[in-house]
């Protein structure tokens, strides 16, 4: 199998007490969505701030495509953070600039297209737009590119049902086939049947990493349900 | 990618940039206008003392000027240091550590940029303090005296300085010289620093970065202030001042830019 992550023995320790990722170690395929999914402060969000490099591990290794992270996977990985990160001030057309700059596997028409289809002005500055609308223009300059990852923390968390739907139309319809989608949520029933494989996590410890049908056919259930008998209170 | 950096942030910046020197140039005019007044004339001798409403308005607008010039000078500091905390430690700063460059080409794009505004509103200060002077020296002096005499005047003033105490004017100017156009960057430097090293405590981190930076213009200046006391006359007094903030400054930068590097390298932490 062609693997693109590479995890081993990796650990975030913000303190002696607070080990946020505690010696993870997995091996994840190219062309595959995979859910990263587990209850609040099991780690996930650390875990996609170290494949980007927003985070040193403490100990571990990560490598992406063979190489630790750093600018050269940077080039290559699509990230949708868990908050707004554009600045207010900007309009949706210089962020398209800046992206154009930046990424060489941008394509601007089809943001151009996407923002279009969504209604929205590239002219507008982004401190105009509801909180609704720029989560989804976020959404668009990271699937408008030919990455080889695509890591979306927390993607649908936050919108009505209907947005959830454009959401996830917009990340299964211009996602690069051959690349991995990293999708982290709580909200495991709305993105269950586009999933290929999970990795629960609990405590910072990697509980399971398995695929979708393996779920289903082993015990019966679907993701959402088995989710829920794993990590029951 | 450097390029492409310095492009966006000069992009990010030239708004606040252009509103600072187009401010000061509305209270050089301002300051220039207040030295047309009668009283400005009257001090020469030549005329008939006459203190009236457009007096009092002339003194007001010169103290208003003061003012506003120093909001400027401290207001591109806030303005620049504001920036660098905003982009590079708030949720702006998931978008500039994701970028596919270096940790050392953000940091010198944005210690590039910051210091090509902070040396337009150092050299628009000086063109102001000097239209300033000039006219009010112009008002004032005698007829017949002439601008080439008053430049003439100070020079020789420095040169009897230095025939007097050992001073060496040349070199004093020189260095003052050098020392402002490597200081638009260095202060700069020390500045995006002090604010970075405010990363590495839990809580109140902004106010914190505030705080190391003022520890740290004090320190500066401990550290001149006594490197200046071994001086036994003001000759050697004066020709070291300049060298000394020349050289701590530099120093201060060179640590500070290393201390930025290693945050956003090893400490860096986003909420």
């Amino acid at each position: 199998m062609n693997e693109l992550i590479e995890i081993q023995g990796l650990t975030k320790a913000y303190d002696a007490q607070h080990v946020a990722v505690n010696n993870v170690s997995l091996m994840l395929p190219q062309g595959k969505i995979i859910g990263l999914l587990g209850p609040n402060g099991s780690g996930k969000t650390t875990l996609i701030k170290m494949l980007n490099g927003l985070l040193t591990p403490t100990q571990g290794v990560i490598r992406i495509g063979g190489r630790p992270v750093g600018v050269e996977t940077k080039a290559h990985v699509s990230y949708l953070p868990d908050r707004t990160y554009l600045s207010g001030n900007k309009k949706v057309t210089q962020i398209l600039d800046f992206f154009c700059d930046f990424y060489a596997d941008f394509s601007r028409e089809r943001a151009i297209g996407m923002l279009g289809s969504l209604g929205v002005d590239p002219d507008a500055r982004m401190g105009t737009l509801s909180k609704g609308t720029k989560e989804k223009v976020q959404l668009i300059l990271v699937m408008s590119r030919e990455a080889d990852l695509y890591i979306l923390d927390e993607p649908i968390a936050g919108v009505d049902p209907a947005a959830r739907d454009y959401i996830l139309r917009t990340i299964l319809n211009n996602y690069n086939p051959n690349a991995t989608v990293l999708i982290s949520t709580h909200l495991i029933g709305d993105v269950e049947q586009v999933l290929d494989e999970v990795i629960f996590m609990r405590y910072g410890h990697l509980v399971l990493y398995t695929s979708v049908d393996n779920i289903r056919e082993r015990h019966g259930k679907s993701v959402d349900a088995y989710f829920r008998e794993v990590f029951a209170c | 990618m450097l390029g492409k950096l310095i492009k966006h942030e000069w992009k990010g910046t030239y708004r606040m940039g252009c509103l600072m020197l187009g401010a000061m140039a509305a209270i050089t005019f301002l300051g220039w206008l207040s030295f047309r007044a009668p009283v400005w004339k009257s001090m020469n001798g030549g005329s008939e003392a006459s203190f009236g409403w457009l007096d009092i308005f002339s003194m007001f607008t010169v103290m208003i000027y003061a003012m506003l010039l120093a909001c400027i000078t401290f207001g591109i500091r806030i303005y620049l240091g504001a920036r660098f905390y905003k982009t590079m430690y708030t949720d702006e700063g998931y978008l500039t550590h994701t970028l596919p460059v270096t940790k050392n080409q953000i940091l010198a794009s944005k210690i590039l940029v910051s210091g090509l505004w902070t040396l337009f509103i150092l050299l628009s200060v000086c063109l102001s303090l000097f239209i300033l002077v000039f006219s009010m020296v112009w008002t004032v002096i005698p007829e017949g005296f002439l601008p080439a005499d008053f430049f003439a005047a100070v020079w020789e003033m420095m040169e009897e300085m230095e025939s007097v105490f050992g001073f060496r004017a040349a070199h004093f100017v020189g260095m003052w010289i050098v020392a402002s156009l490597t200081g638009v960057f260095t202060s700069n430097a020390i500045l995006f620093g002090a604010i970075s090293l405010g990363q590495l405590v839990p809580r109140a981190r902004l106010l914190m970065g505030i705080l190391f930076y003022i520890l740290i213009l004090v320190a500066e200046q401990m550290l001149v202030s006594m490197f200046r006391s071994f001086a036994t006359t003001i000759g050697v007094y004066m020709n070291i001042n300049m060298d000394l903030r020349f050289l701590i400054d530099l120093l201060a930068a060179a640590l500070l830019y290393a201390a930025s590097y290693l945050v956003i390298s090893r400490k860096l932490n986003l909420a």
